[in-house]
């Protein structure tokens, strides 16, 4: 994950809890946001900014956006192993 | 030695065929203002922005997959595509039957007026059931065991639901199909080829857990609770898990699309229109820009019925022919996924 595709990311990730992108930083708290809808969306931009889907339990358990980066990491190494 | 490798293409031979759809949504309707007032916190406009559904067909108190089935049928017979007494083989594709046993395509053969030589089946799947039901169509006519027949496809899973889960609520809708597949003479496939797949992991992600035999319906299994985000359901109603299924779509659906289009020989410009199960137009969406399908290209139609299961496709590819989206000769890419899970994506060649 580059710098850049972070930052589109993170901005992204604002829309979807419909906060302001300057609020969307690693140590923003996100346990409290995954209604259906947050989940289904952060499931798709994931997926359509990194062509990787992550663990749905993973996913509800992030409650920062550190962990949430974390997670992508961690799914776009073992698609890589994959591969 | 003989060579036998021109079997599927460039020889004329009897090919399978769509000769008709006809489908057919019962007469109740359930629209967002109406779930909005009954759930409270979800207005109308943002469930259609959410979903892209506006209203959906509820079956009325009594009124069975096996009726919806009949009705679509009747509409096909009445389009003069074929009579009653020319239907050899009936699948009846359901996840609601009226009963355990008899198959509701036996009893579907009598009230329909099909000869007592017609062949009749029931295959239990979902979103995924009408492709299946069209591999299956086509090998009984190519294989020359049936010569006519009629696929039905019908659910009513709206009595599944529990009234306090909006979750599936603003979802799911009733309807049914009839197509009828035919044997004509023709030098490429009109049918196939296919690609089916099935993952039983999933099984536990849409099921209704209580009411077959492994697990029957008593008083406890009646209870409804609260789950998650505020809707409610007990073990005798249906449950979704959105997310799983989303994440099970993701992966799947391109896949098969990418074996699909490599086992037909052809890029995605070798297809002139996509109908993907109608599951809802937010899953659609992403799908499409995943695939970089063109929006004129790639069916969303579900605005006035919903997910209808095992009709979406049909109901779909009917009115696509009906506005000139598609028209004869064309080929149409169809792909169904979801419960089981289980998914199915096929060729066919406009011929209806």
């Amino acid at each position: 994950m580059s710098p850049d595709s972070t930052a589109g990311f993170l901005a992204e990730l604002a829309s979807v809890f419909d906060v302001d992108s300057s609020v969307v930083t690693p140590d923003f708290a996100v346990g409290h946001r995954w209604d259906s809808m947050a989940v289904l969306a952060t499931i798709a931009l994931i997926d359509e900014q990194f062509d990787v889907t992550v663990p749905v339990d993973g996913l509800t358990g992030c409650t920062t956006v550190a962990e949430l980066l974390t997670l992508v990491r961690q799914s776009v190494g073992q698609r890589a192993q994959v591969r | 030695m003989h060579c036998w490798g021109a079997m599927t293409s460039g020889q004329s031979r009897a090919r399978a065929a769509i000769a008709a759809i006809a489908s057919y949504l019962p007469a109740c309707e359930l629209t967002n203002e109406a779930l909005a007032s009954e759930v409270g916190d979800w207005p109308a406009d943002q469930i259609f922005e959410k979903t892209g559904i506006r209203s959906r067909r509820i079956a009325a108190e009594g009124e069975c997959a096996s009726d919806l089935g009949v009705a679509a049928a009747r509409r096909l017979f009445e389009t003069g595509a074929c009579a009653p007494s020319d239907v050899d083989f009936l699948i009846f594709c359901t996840q609601s039957p009226d009963y355990f046993l008899p198959a509701t395509a036996c009893t579907m053969q009598a009230r329909l007026g099909l000869p007592t030589s017609c062949g009749a089946v029931d295959i239990n799947q979902g979103c995924s059931g009408f492709v299946y039901g069209l591999a299956l169509a086509k090998s009984l006519v190519e294989a020359g065991t049936a010569s006519r027949v009629l696929l039905v496809t019908a659910d009513t899973y709206s009595k599944f639901l529990h009234p306090r889960d909006r979750s599936v609520r603003t979802l799911f809708g009733d309807g049914a199909a009839a197509t009828l597949v035919v044997g004509r003479e023709a030098d490429d496939e009109l049918i196939g080829p296919f690609v089916l797949g099935t993952d039983g992991r999933g099984a536990c992600q849409l099921i209704v857990p209580v009411g077959g035999l492994r697990r029957r319906p008593d008083a406890e299994t009646a209870v409804a609770r609260e789950a998650e985000g505020g809707n409610w359901r007990s073990e005798q109603n249906l449950y979704m898990n959105g997310p799983e299924i989303f994440t099970f779509t993701l992966n799947a659906v391109p896949r098969a699309v990418e074996q699909l289009l490599l086992k037909a020989n052809g890029g995605p410009q070798a297809v002139d229109y996509f109908v993907f199960h109608q599951a809802n137009r937010f899953m659609l969406e992403r799908l499409r820009n995943k695939l970089k399908i063109a929006p004129e290209r790639f069916c969303i139609d579900l605005e006035d019925c919903g997910n209808t299961v095992s009709s979406t496709i049909p109901i779909a590819l009917e009115r696509a022919r009906g506005r000139g989206s598609i028209t004869s000769g064309q080929r149409v890419m169809l792909v169904g996924f979801g419960v089981g899970f289980s998914w199915a994506a096929g060729m066919i060649r406009v011929s209806f």
